[in-house]
């Protein structure tokens, strides 16, 4: 992997929080199960924190200094090169996602009237551009992106204040703990954004170790403020939302704006530009670093045309949509790349630097 | 297609070599003058005096108008037509004459005639002397030129109110008058193949990294320029080499705000001819600190700067988003404003976006006429513009009045910050038709591509963005907010510690 250009561990864990941040604000109630309001609030809480037991394995590779790229090239290259498709494939996953769950809030809130074909062909190609100028652009416009994004959280934050309503709660438990626990899972399998640390691990310098486990806790207190001004103002009309917390902020008011979803708008579409360029980018560079015949803008060109093709091809129907969002699927991947697969590399590494000594 | 156009462009215009092999001065006299003249041609102002000497024939060459005729009678030639001790030997007449004879300080000896060439057109006076393979070059230049004036583009209320001229030997008298210390360095460099342009790259040499002053020089003099008029023509070598919206140089034209700019370890290149000495490096952040700042009180300073920064959004995306909210987004405006609003556009005849695009096209050209017609005159066209102009397309019903409020919010903003100007006037264009066509949307997404070209541009290791992104802590104190001097005056900011 080509570690030139390297950036901070802040500003990588920046845009990461960026891309956890982008999942919380365009959380949509899907899951078929029955879950009290209240019961959210504790799940994000609970997810949160519970995901300190699964990225064992990530803290242990933290610790070790070692990407996954770095380690696996001990053994083989021929394994880096098929662990380097399957986290191609992986990363591609999400930003196919991200581009479906954008169109969607597009064609629902932005412009319910018309088509989001081409909208959504030239933010690909931005996003494709953005990627084009490097980690070391991206980890800059991620720093801005998070302050930008708390700056505009705060605001619709306060301007909610009013209608914060303890009373719009429900009973915690209300359905008992069997459905909170799918919630706190789906939370969990959710989290799957330290993959991108481990793999650009070689081209972070600081600390990470610690910012990591500070990434956990900020993400954890920022989603579980969202959500109780999420439940504390709509109450349980917010699981019947398409978007809830765009409802959320509709509802908000600021002197003689009527409403201030135009802010949440534009975070979100600024966010989701984010994600898409990073994600982008991150794909362009694990291709282009371990196949050397594939520039990193040609593998970015080429990323950028079967993306708009899928877009196309897929903006008219949910099945892929109810794929990316479906648990089983989600459990399956969290599992493999972010579980199963560091924690083999972690110790085929120790077994090596045992071997050694 | 390309091809065609290739040949096109090549047709008109031909390629800049490299210069040509430089020509040792030959012993002889007259070989010399012929070649001289071959040079010059007809052209009047270059003036030959050939005389005898002792036993020796010896020629002045010098350009009429870039001398002080009184010092070259004084200084040069009196002095040697009187001297009684002139050696006999034609070789030792010129070391003699240079060492013992003539008694200017600004002296140089040319080995070359295409030296020499140069130093006549440099305002120095040539002698040539008859057997001897090198000249004497004696600096009595007195060219006309402009006194220092007040700064007209970086008006200041408390600071200093002197700026550079054209005379780049002026300009470093300012700077030396700031800084009296031998660290100020200032160096020479060539530029342009037929102009031969002189270069100043100015620096101080306990702070400016020697990799950038290095750098700077040897782009500017691997620059393909046949002619350098002015510091412009440099920019785009020394500029970042992707393309950004905003220069990672900087322009001034107050010797004070150049002194600062090295006092941080910035380099500063004067181009002979132009009144604006380049900074590089140059952060984005720079572009909204004046001198005044620094001479206002702390709070007031930081008022100005926060309105300033808020007038470069307002300047760039307020027409765009008025567009959109028209077109797309009406539900974000209070009721009784729509209401207004909608009775207003309803008259007009055009799309809002066409209505407002076509209003700063007029309102670019107003200001473009205003600029380049004489003062007096200017303003009449200012006023003709924004009264006669507006005024009457509103009542004629072209126009909706708000939108008029909205280009005149955006095109006093945009002066708030001057060096800004460019990257304002045409982003704002941008923004308006990308706010027609996807609204909101499409505002976010190319605010989000700016920002993105913006984080990328890193000129000479420091990113434009510095100290915003990457974030610096110790460096915002002179940013947005501007600490006081009991604070500032503690630790010097330096720009190579900006990087990453």
């Amino acid at each position: 992997m080509n570690t030139k250009s390297k950036i901070s561990t802040w500003q990588l864990l920046s845009v990461l929080l960026v891309l956890r941040l982008l999942s919380t604000i365009t959380f949509m109630p899907i899951l078929d199960v029955a879950v009290g309001n209240s019961d959210y609030i504790i799940a994000m809480a609970i997810g949160g924190f519970s995901t300190f037991i699964f990225f064992i394995p990530t803290f242990l590779l933290l610790k070790n200094g070692k990407g996954l790229f770095e380690i696996s090239d001990k053994v083989s290259k021929k394994l880096t090169k098929i662990i380097a498709i399957l986290y191609a494939l992986f990363f591609l996953i999400f930003i196919f996602s991200a581009l479906v769950r954008m169109n969607l809030f597009v064609s629902a809130i932005v412009f319910p009237q018309k088509s989001t074909a081409l909208f959504m062909v030239i933010s690909i190609a931005a996003t494709c551009y953005a990627a084009s100028h490097g980690l070391e652009a991206l980890g800059r416009t991620g720093t801005i992106s998070l302050f930008l994004f708390i700056g505009s959280f705060i605001v619709i934050l306060l301007s909610l204040i009013e209608r914060v309503d303890i009373n719009h709660l429900s009973p915690v438990f209300f359905y008992g703990i069997s459905p909170v626990s799918i919630v706190i899972w789906s939370v969990i399998i959710r989290t799957v954004e330290p993959a991108a640390l481990l793999v650009l691990l070689p081209k972070v310098s600081g600390k990470t170790l610690k910012s990591f486990a500070l990434w956990i806790v900020s993400f954890t207190v920022i989603t579980t403020l969202i959500f109780f001004f999420l439940m504390t103002t709509l109450g349980d009309a917010s699981l019947l939302q398409l978007f809830p917390i765009h409802s959320m902020a509709v509802l908000s008011r600021f002197s003689v704006f009527e409403r201030m979803d135009a802010l949440l708008m534009g975070m979100w579409i600024f966010s989701a530009f984010v994600k898409v360029s990073f994600l982008m980018f991150l794909v362009a560079d694990i291709i282009s670093s371990n196949f050397k015949k594939v520039s990193l803008n040609g593998a970015i060109v080429f990323l950028g045309i079967i993306n708009s093709l899928a877009v196309l091809i897929e903006s008219n129907s949910l099945s892929s949509f109810k794929v990316t969002t479906s648990l089983t699927v989600r459990s399956s991947i969290f599992l493999a790349f972010v579980v199963i697969i560091p924690m083999i590399l972690f110790l085929i590494d120790k077994f090596y630097s045992g071997a050694k000594e | 297609m390309f091809e065609f156009i290739k040949k096109n462009i090549d047709d008109i215009t031909y390629p800049v070599e490299d210069e040509d092999p430089k020509l040792p001065i030959f012993d002889n006299l007259q070989m010399n003058i012929s070649y001289l003249k071959s040079e010059f041609g007809d052209s009047f102002d270059i003036l030959y005096k050939e005389i005898k000497v002792g036993n020796a024939d010896i020629c002045f060459v010098m350009a009429d108008g870039m001398c002080e005729n009184l010092l070259v009678v004084e200084q040069v030639v009196k002095p040697i037509i009187s001297e009684k001790r002139l050696p006999l030997r034609k070789e030792k007449l010129l070391d003699f004459i240079s060492k013992n004879v003539v008694a200017g300080i600004d002296q140089q000896r040319a080995e070359t005639l295409q030296d020499a060439i140069a130093n006549v057109l440099s305002g120095l006076v040539v002698l040539f002397v008859d057997g001897v393979n090198y000249s004497e070059c004696f600096g009595v230049q007195g060219f006309p030129k402009r006194s220092i004036d007040d700064a007209v583009a970086e008006v200041e209320e408390i600071g200093s109110h002197e700026a550079f001229t054209e005379s780049f030997k002026d300009n470093i008298t300012l700077l030396r008058r700031r800084i009296r210390s031998p660290v100020l360095k200032c160096e020479i460099v060539e530029c342009g193949k037929t102009s031969k342009t002189r270069i100043c790259v100015c620096y101080m040499s306990d702070r400016a990294k020697p990799e950038t002053v290095n750098d700077i020089k040897t782009k500017i003099k691997n620059a393909k320029l046949d002619t350098v008029l002015g510091s412009g023509y440099l920019r785009p070598f020394l500029d970042s080499k992707r393309f950004s919206f905003f220069s990672a140089l900087g322009t001034t034209e107050r010797p004070d705000v150049a002194c600062a700019e090295m006092a941080e370890g910035r380099v500063l290149i004067i181009t002979d001819g132009t009144p604006f000495a380049i900074i590089a490096p140059y952060l984005f952040s720079e572009n909204f600190q004046t001198m005044d700042d620094y001479n206002y009180r702390p709070f007031y300073a930081t008022l100005i700067r926060t309105l300033k920064f808020v007038s470069f959004f307002i300047g760039i995306f307020l027409p765009g988003i008025y567009i959109a909210i028209c077109t797309f987004h009406q539900e974000v405006i209070p009721v009784s404003m729509l209401y207004d609003m909608a009775i207003q556009e309803s008259i007009t005849p055009f799309p809002v976006m066409l209505e407002t695009v076509f209003i700063h096209f007029i309102y670019e050209i107003v200001r473009e006429a205003g600029l380049r017609m004489p003062k007096s005159i200017g303003q009449t066209v200012g006023i003709v513009g924004a009264i006669v102009i507006g005024e009457a397309a509103v009542s004629a019903g072209l126009v909706a009045a708000p939108l008029l409020i909205v280009v005149g919010l955006s095109a006093i903003t945009s002066f708030v910050v001057p060096h800004l100007y460019q990257p304002i006037a045409f982003l704002r264009f941008a923004f308006m038709v990308i706010g027609g066509i996807f609204g909101f949307y499409g505002i976010v997404v190319g605010a989000s591509v700016l920002l993105v070209n913006m984080c990328a541009a890193n000129p000479y290791g420091v990113p434009l963005l510095s100290p915003i992104a990457p974030f610096s802590l110790g460096a915002m104190r002179d940013n947005f907010f501007r600490m006081s001097w009991k604070k500032l005056g503690k630790r010097e900011l330096k720009i190579d510690k900006m990087e990453k």
